[in-house]
């Protein structure tokens, strides 16, 4: 596989995971939108789904005020908003369009119609539809994408896909951690009251990451901070776990690279694991959440990096 | 007492709305009926696509039927909800204690409160259910109380649901279409959530687990993908992260209960039971009943699996015990009933069956067991050879029946084919007793979509609401 495609590769898969992950944090932010606290509060939850994005400076630069139809326009329709839903859809595309001869063309026609289909979003289909509308769209379309990816031969390429995919998922789940969960610590470590506002807020926590079944599967008890973040940082098996996506990326690039090839990204992957496994979730709600955190972004960054530079260069 | 024959307007007279439906009353002037058409077809297909079904048997074209979805909410003051959940909340607590009494030391039957002849003759007092401890002394975890409103504070019981009350899946779902469709409408009312009601159940169902265990197993058990709330089933299950079983999945040894799995056997400590008292245990009760499994009520003796709800609840919520209700509140909590029962003539005393065959065209009649609004008769609205027929039916079996006035039940405002018009409701809150009794705001809205009618039951074409319940009561 030539190393320049392996990259755009590396990069449709992100965009994908990035295209639904934008998609949930709309929908945390509208279903907020919804509960009573937020009728004194139409902020509500809408700066930390653009920051969570990365975004927020860009749309305060561009658009200023915060406002839900002007945000919802902006995280769905905006073109120049690269976490948006176009944008990511377009930025899919394009890099799927180089390495089409790779795909199926199942896989190829469901990018490209997923495109085609995206450009026909407008003020008046979000109207329409509403925001849950586009979102169940957009969460559709990007599982049929990689339920496409299914039928692709077992060679480099799944491997390139699930590193893309596994970056991009443990980067939003820092990032959301990091503006979610140190406003919510403030309240301390009991369990909430399971009808106030903190547990609503938890639970929009679980709602951005796509965690909320995994939470009702395996919670043995009322909603506790402790085991929350236990469940998002080191479940053993939920798709969505960091501990999993860790694991995923030095699976993957031992996949594509081969065992003694993996270089210095794979010893950042292994250790990488090695810092998740050791996290102390009691600490975490303390004073060492930050930290923490902190680290994780780098060393995505640092793997994502590093990947680039010793295999899609 | 007397009760109003005039059906009391939920939202008031067009132009003078009442407080809480200010706002809605001002949206339903500016929204077109091509929208409201439009999101009532949308609602129907996000119930079809989730499945949110129910059969109704007897007519197999209705294996999976809809039922029908108003989209217009109903709303709740905050003031209005205080009074009717605190009346729910003294009734379960009461029932619970008179549950636990019945079943144990029969206090208020000693104390002639009540004839002892009317319970223990009454084939819904289960000896099977003598001595089985229900921790917390809870009998009735969930309760559904099927509450009508004829006046600005005047609500009345139709009946209390404490065996297998079904419906809240609609509540919950109902909600989430609502936010789904209008979620402008939530960004100017503060309407009071209601999804952490599957939590508050589990937690509800843990907290009742028996003595002991600490970190018990919880499993909902459901007859089978053919019963009519299969649907509720799986939702519950899921909403609260536990195993949706059937008979043939449990299996009693040495007196505990175990799901067979697949890396081998797994206690399960509370069993949310959604079969009928008759059909859970063949040991026990019906021999021929594959629904259940044989040994459940062994374990629950032992101590060794709650049962949820609790066994023979069926004699607290009786129609011919629904009588005795507002004297059980006085004789556990010394308080006077907060909501009232519908005055309620029991055909089985001479007296008062004449009253009722002489004001038949008058009142509704039902049976004893019915349910479901099946085998009723509603006086207003029936015609004189219908009444001739059930006043045969009812000097024939007058035990089986009692009589109450027709309530002229409230109107809300209701999306119809010729447009809004305000249609008849009920209202079923759920109340959940755990270590506590609590009931979260709002509950089932049942509407006749049927101008003029009185039965809100599914099964006879009625529908459902959202109901909001304020958080803050309108300046």
């Amino acid at each position: 596989m030539l190393t320049r495609i392996a990259g755009n590769c590396f990069w449709l898969a992100r965009y994908l995971e990035r295209c639904e992950n934008n998609a949930r944090l709309l929908r945390m932010a509208e279903a907020h939108t919804c509960l009573p606290e937020s009728v004194d509060d139409p902020v509500g939850l809408w700066s930390t789904a653009l920051e969570v994005g990365g975004t927020l400076d860009d749309y305060e630069s561009r658009l200023g005020v915060l406002e839900r139809s002007q945000v919802v326009r902006y995280m769905v329709l905006d073109r120049d908003n690269p976490s948006g839903i176009l944008a990511c859809m377009r930025a899919l595309r394009d890099n799927a369009r180089t390495a089409r001869h790779l795909l199926t063309e199942q896989s190829w026609e469901a990018i490209n119609e997923s495109w085609l289909e995206a450009q026909q979003l407008d003020e008046a289909r979000l109207a329409d539809v509403g925001v849950e509308g586009i979102v169940v769209w957009t969460i559709q379309r990007c599982r049929l994408i990689r339920g496409c990816f299914e039928d692709l031969w077992r060679d480099a390429l799944p491997h390139v896909l699930d590193l893309g995919a596994a970056v991009e998922r443990a980067d939003f789940t820092a990032r959301i951690l990091a503006e979610m969960v140190p406003p919510l610590l403030k309240h301390g470590m009991a369990v909430p009251d399971l009808c106030g506002p903190v547990c609503r807020r938890w639970r929009s926590l679980l709602i951005g990451l796509g965690m909320t079944e995994t939470w009702r599967r395996e919670r043995a008890q009322a909603l506790e901070p402790v085991e929350v973040l236990r469940l998002i940082l080191l479940h053993p098996t939920s798709p969505h776990s960091l501990l999993v996506n860790v694991r995923h990326m030095a699976t993957a690039i031992t996949g594509f690279a081969g065992a003694d090839r993996g270089g210095r990204s794979l010893s950042i992957a292994h250790a990488f694991e090695r810092q998740v496994m050791a996290a102390d979730i009691p600490a975490l709600c303390g004073e060492g959440l930050h930290t923490f955190l902190t680290a994780l972004t780098t060393t995505t960054n640092r793997l994502g990096g590093e990947v680039n530079a010793e295999h899609f260069t | 007492m007397s009760i109003s024959t005039k059906a009391f307007s939920e939202m008031g007279p067009a132009g003078q709305p009442r407080p809480a439906y200010r706002k809605l009353q001002d949206w339903l002037t500016t929204v077109p009926p091509a929208v409201l058409n439009r999101r009532r077809e949308e609602a129907d297909q996000i119930f079809r696509r989730r499945g949110i079904t129910f059969a109704v048997y007897g007519d197999p074209s209705a294996a999976e039927r809809l039922i029908p979805f108003d989209v217009i909410p109903r709303i709740l003051a905050k003031s209005e909800w205080d009074l009717l959940s605190a009346g729910c909340i003294q009734r379960v607590k009461a029932l619970n204690m008179f549950l636990a009494d019945l079943y144990g030391p029969q206090e208020i039957l000693k104390a002639g409160i009540i004839p002892p002849e009317e319970i223990l003759g009454n084939p819904l007092f289960l000896k099977q259910a003598v001595g089985i401890r229900q921790p917390h002394g809870v009998h009735a975890h969930i309760c559904g109380v099927d509450a009508v409103r004829v006046g600005p504070d005047e609500w009345y019981v139709l009946e209390d649901n404490l065996r297998t009350p079904s419906g809240v899946s609609y509540m919950l779902e109902d909600r989430s279409a609502m936010q789904r469709l209008f979620p402008e409408l939530f960004r100017s009312h503060k309407v009071g959530a209601i999804h952490h009601y599957p939590d508050q159940l589990l937690e509800n169902l843990r907290a009742c687990a028996p003595a002991g265990v600490d970190d018990p197993t919880v499993a909902v058990l459901t007859p089978g993908s053919l019963n009519s709330a299969y649907f509720e089933h799986v939702f519950l299950a899921s909403r609260m992260g536990v195993k949706l079983v059937e008979g043939g999945d449990l299996v009693v040894e040495g007196d505990k209960v175990y799901m067979r799995e697949t890396g081998g056997l797994c206690q399960v400590h509370v069993i949310y039971r959604r079969i009928d008292d008759d059909y859970l245990d063949p040991e026990v009760f019906r021999e021929d009943s594959v629904l259940g499994c044989k040994g459940l009520i062994r374990a629950a003796r032992a101590g060794n699996l709650t049962l949820v709800n609790g066994l023979g609840n069926g004699i607290a919520d009786d129609k011919s015990t629904y009588f005795h209700v507002p004297e059980v509140i006085r004789f556990y909590l010394g308080e006077e009933p907060i909501i009232h029962n519908v005055p309620t003539w029991r055909c089985r005393d001479p007296k008062q069956l004449s009253h009722v065959l002489a004001h038949l065209p008058e009142l509704v009649v039902k049976e004893v067991a019915g349910s479901g609004g099946y085998g009723m008769l509603v006086g207003p609205t029936s015609t004189r050879e219908q009444i001739a027929a059930f006043a045969d039916k009812l000097k024939a079996n007058p035990a089986n029946y009692i009589a109450q006035p027709t309530l002229a039940l409230s109107t809300c405002p209701t999306f119809v084919s010729s447009g809004v018009a305000p249609r008849h409701v009920d209202l079923r809150p759920y109340v959940l007793s755990g270590r506590t009794t609590t009931v979260v705001p709002g509950g089932l809205t049942r509407v006749a979509l049927r101008e003029g009618s009185l039965v809100v039951n599914s099964s006879q074409g009625g529908g459902t609401k959202d109901t909001w319940v304020l958080e803050e009561d309108p300046c």
